[in-house]
């Protein structure tokens, strides 16, 4: 290898030095910086020469001290954001519209006619029927505790059931407007009640919590 | 940083804030913050704009977090859309008065080599130094050294050829060693 050669090879292998020094090099190139390294007493001094700049690149990096107010900062501007695109849920009207179309002309008024059909007969069934073992939601805790609650709109239903079953709570009404539900809270006393809230507050799935119906010390 | 052993992994919080979940993105911040503040930092020498920048970045993520293909790294991502929201700042305000903060700034970093070195010792001459490349050169150095990038990642990042990383690193480099020999410190190569 003559003078030039080895002076390009040289250059080559000093710019691969800083990929070297980070863990980052592999394949040939690695194999070529640890054979250079073992055999030329110079390249361990141009070891030295970049393990220096490594250490001024992270002491000049690292004295660059980021605001101590960033994470809050930051949390309030993503509280503002509206979320990712996602997917919008579909209405049963939209669904059907969906559906509807790609069926052939015919079958979709037997679709049609058939679902006309079942909510006929669940009328007159229910209309005929004597039966009186079902409940009107809200009938049986017409005097009890509850409070109204806000929910994350993050907040996966599977959270918010695991937490409000986790506490025993029901909902009983909503959403009323403001994105209110009335939540049912089996409490016998103030105490009680204001423990319950407090720990439906802790959740993580609720926004906001306002005191309804409290009972009494 | 990918999460180690019992940690979750950048890929999976992305993934979760793609699904909604605004606690993922701030475990992210947390874990990059810093990181791509400073990238930014030294890319535009402004604390406002590596503030909003480095913001930006996340609210980014936040929006966008279900394109990430998982190709490259996490943080191989966050510091090219840092890049990318830099340069567009730097673009819209290249035209605005330098602020007197700037004017300083670029005062201080005028000294040649020789005034500076005489107060100084070999580190802190070579963290003069490395400030003192030009923005292409100082890029490629604080992406290997300090964010442990490699030639491929730097070139994602940068959104250039491989061999143009290189290049630039070969430069960089030699212009470190001319400036600390100039300065009278030693210096194998070049």
């Amino acid at each position: 290898m003559n003078d030039k050669a080895l002076s390009n090879r040289r250059d080559r292998l000093e710019a691969l030095l800083p990929f070297f020094l980070n863990g980052t090099l592999s394949g040939a190139e690695l194999h070529e910086v640890e054979e250079w390294l073992a055999s030329d007493p110079d390249a361990m001094a141009s070891l030295a020469d970049a393990e220096a700049e490594y250490s001024a690149t992270m002491e000049t990096n690292e004295a660059i001290r980021p605001p101590a107010d960033a994470l809050a900062r930051f949390s309030e501007a993503l509280e503002s954001e509206a979320g990712p695109q996602r997917q919008p849920a579909l209405s049963l009207r939209e669904r059907l519209a969906r559906f509807l179309p790609s069926m052939p002309v015919q079958a979709a008024w037997v679709a049609a006619g058939l679902a006309i059909a079942i909510l006929v007969g669940q009328t007159v069934w229910l209309n005929l029927s004597e039966r009186t073992d079902f409940s009107v939601a809200g009938t049986e805790t017409a005097d009890a505790p509850f409070a109204f609650v806000t929910f994350k709109e993050d907040a996966a239903i599977a959270d918010v059931s695991a937490a409000l079953g986790a506490l025993k709570l029901k909902i009983d009404a909503g959403p009323l407007p403001g994105g209110l539900y009335r939540v049912v809270v089996p409490a016998e006393n103030g105490a009680q009640y204001d423990d319950i809230v407090a720990r439906l507050q802790e959740t993580g799935v609720v926004a906001t919590v306002v005191a309804g119906r409290r009972p009494a010390e | 940083m990918s999460g180690g052993s019992g940690e979750t992994s950048d890929a999976d919080l992305v993934a979760r804030v793609a699904r909604g979940d605004r606690a993922a993105l701030r475990l992210l911040f947390m874990r990059h913050h810093a990181r791509v503040y400073r990238f930014v930092m030294r890319q535009t020498g402004s604390e406002t704009m590596a503030d909003d920048v480095a913001n930006e970045v996340f609210l980014e993520v936040w929006r966008q977090a279900a394109r990430f293909e998982g190709r490259a790294q996490v943080s191989t991502w966050l510091l090219g859309i840092a890049r990318f929201k830099a340069l567009s700042m730097l673009r819209k305000r290249s035209e605005e008065a330098l602020d007197e903060g700037q004017a300083e700034a670029v005062a201080d970093g005028a000294d040649t080599p020789e005034v500076v070195t005489m107060k100084d010792d070999k580190a802190s001459a070579l963290r003069r130094f490395v400030d003192g490349l030009s923005d292409e050169h100082r890029e490629v150095v604080d992406l290997a050294y300090y964010h442990g990038k490699s030639v491929t990642e730097i070139g994602d990042i940068l959104a250039v050829p491989v061999a143009t990383v290189k290049t630039r690193m070969f430069y960089a480099r030699k212009k470190l060693g001319e400036a600390l020999k100039a300065a009278g410190y030693d210096r194998g190569w070049p």
